[in-house]
């Protein structure tokens, strides 16, 4: 396969040619770069592009593993990052008027351990203001569309490092996780997704939405590749205070166990109710349900009550922590919002300190509960959204905020979760599926999705453009 | 509990020293409407579930196991 061929090569692909001698990491890196100059501006995914520092990083890839210095399969491989990952003389914007003439003096954690991997950053990609709410007109920088139609949106808010993936632009990317951020646009661009366990990875250098919700973690094309980086960036991280002082897994070893035997619970209630789940959606669900049964696992129903109303404790959480972290420039600079995002902030203004405490105490007591209905299956299976991808033009927040948001009991418990695509819509939009876990079952929750990957071919189709 | 309408809004802002137009009142004053019942959902939540009432707060927020 030549170079200019493999801009949908996996990440593991490409690492084992960089191995064989088959490409080089220049030649990998100039194909990316060559490709988001011919087709992101229809897509708008990245907002930055380091060409020269890529090719920099990429000649020194070359010349280490030529001289027999291998990093690891992220060695010579281009990613691209959500702009709220701090990184050190490169515009690090939140996608917000007031930080477009921000330059970090350091790298966020998982930048530098990306950067220790080999990884060759392509550039910064475009993201929800602050990450937060609906993509706005009046941002800093044009919002992010669905290589899959373009008049469609890409989910959020790592609007841009999905939207490049699916549209072959780099290997893999990291986004953000407060309610769905990552999983969301890894289901309506047909990718994978990882919200790892809360503590696993750092967010130290990471802007914030909410402190309490916030997750750093991997996105890519195949299982696998979001593996292969989440090997890459978990680990203890002092500067984070809620960073776990504990080894990670190795995320790599049993990926390719399978589910034969396995127990795999589902919210019935949830999915049964009237929640806003369309028939395609969970048309697709049950045909990936019908595949694990396939592979050996049980499918059994689980108690759902907890998991519906994590939406309305973490939503809480996180309007109020949010506007604490906003609340000088919302007093300030509110003109330097976008209106979508200066709305939504403002929120948080509104909700008494007592919520938020009782919010606090209801997330105990909810992820005590997840905790019960999880005790006797190996991992809860979901629809990673309620729908594909709205047009921009019919996107309406205020439905989606009405209904329970199938992400947020991962974040609300810190629970891992992996959106893997299971299926499309009848308009040739991506479904995905999510395998939640319990707590630093990250490798476990990966294996549960590889097994229905590689048992299926969703993962193998791309957008024509 | 009061009402929320948009002078309420305006009013509580005002208080806050945060700068909001009529028509911003009135564009967040749903939201906030929604924001307020979902607090009462949380509070019946937890009364419904918790065994020993308010007996805790643990500020270990998250879970990570």
């Amino acid at each position: 396969m030549a170079a200019d061929n493999l801009h949908y090569a996996t990440l593991a692909e490409a690492a084992r040619k960089l191995r064989l001698g088959e490409t080089t990491s220049t030649e990998l890196t100039q194909m990316s770069l060559d490709r988001i100059a011919a087709i992101d501006p229809q897509i708008f995914s990245f907002c930055t592009v380091t060409a020269d520092l890529a090719l920099e990083q990429a000649a020194r890839a070359d010349a280490e593993l030529k001289a027999g210095q291998d990093r690891g399969p992220m060695h010579g491989i281009p990613i691209g990052l959500k702009d709220l990952y701090c990184t050190a003389g490169i515009a690090t914007t939140g996608n917000s008027r007031l930080m477009k003439d921000f330059v970090p003096a350091e790298d966020a954690t998982v930048v530098t351990k990306l950067y220790d991997a080999g990884a060759v950053l392509l550039g910064k990609q475009v993201m929800h203001e602050f990450a937060f709410g609906a993509p706005g007109k009046d941002s800093a920088f044009p919002a992010a569309r669905n290589p899959w139609n373009v008049e469609h949106i890409p989910g959020g808010s790592s609007s841009g490092t999905g939207a490049a993936l699916a549209a072959g632009l780099g290997y893999g990317g990291l986004g953000s996780d407060t309610g769905g951020s990552i999983r969301g646009p890894a289901h309506f661009c047909g990718i994978v997704g990882h919200k790892p366990t809360f503590g696993l990875v750092s967010r130290a250098g990471v802007l914030s939405l909410s402190w309490s919700l916030d997750h750093a973690g991997p996105m890519a094309r195949t299982v696998e590749d979001t593996a292969i980086m989440l090997q890459a960036i978990a680990g203890y991280d002092a500067k984070d205070a809620f960073s776990v002082p504990s080894a990670p897994a190795d995320y790599l070893a049993d990926l390719n166990g399978g589910v034969s035997g396995m127990t795999l619970g589902v919210p019935q209630e949830w999915l049964d109710g009237d929640y806003g789940i369309s028939d395609e959606v969970r048309a697709a669900f049950n045909a990936a349900l019908d595949v694990y049964r396939s592979l050996g696992a049980t499918i059994v129903a689980v108690e759902s009550d907890a998991m519906i109303k994590s939406r309305n404790i973490g939503n809480l959480l996180l309007l109020s922590e949010a506007y604490s972290y906003h609340e000088n420039d919302l007093k300030a600079h509110p003109e330097l919002f976008g209106t979508g995002a200066r709305n939504r902030f403002r929120e948080g203004a509104f909700i008494p300190a007592s919520d938020y405490v009782q919010a606090q105490r209801a997330r105990k007591v909810c992820t005590e509960l997840i905790r019960e209905a999880m005790k006797d299956v190996d991992a809860v299976l979901l629809p990673s959204g309620t729908d594909a991808a709205n047009r921009f033009d019919h996107s309406n927040p205020e439905a989606m905020y009405r209904n329970p948001n199938v992400m947020m009991p991962a974040n609300v418990a810190g629970l891992p979760a992996v959106s893997v695509p299971c299926g499309f819509s009848a308009n040739t939009l991506p479904i995905g599926m999510q395998v939640i876990g319990r707590a630093f079952e990250d490798a476990q929750v990966l294996r549960i999705a590889q097994a229905y990957e590689q048992a299926t071919d969703w993962h193998n189709r791309h957008p024509d453009l | 509990m009061s009402e929320v309408t948009v002078e309420w809004v305006k009013l509580q802002a005002e208080l806050q020293g945060l700068p909001l137009t009529e028509d911003e009142a009135n564009a967040i004053a749903p939201a906030i409407a929604r924001n307020r019942n979902q607090a009462q959902i949380v509070r019946s939540f937890l009364k419904e579930h918790e065994t020993t009432p308010a007996s805790t707060f643990d500020p270990q927020i998250g879970s990570g196991g």
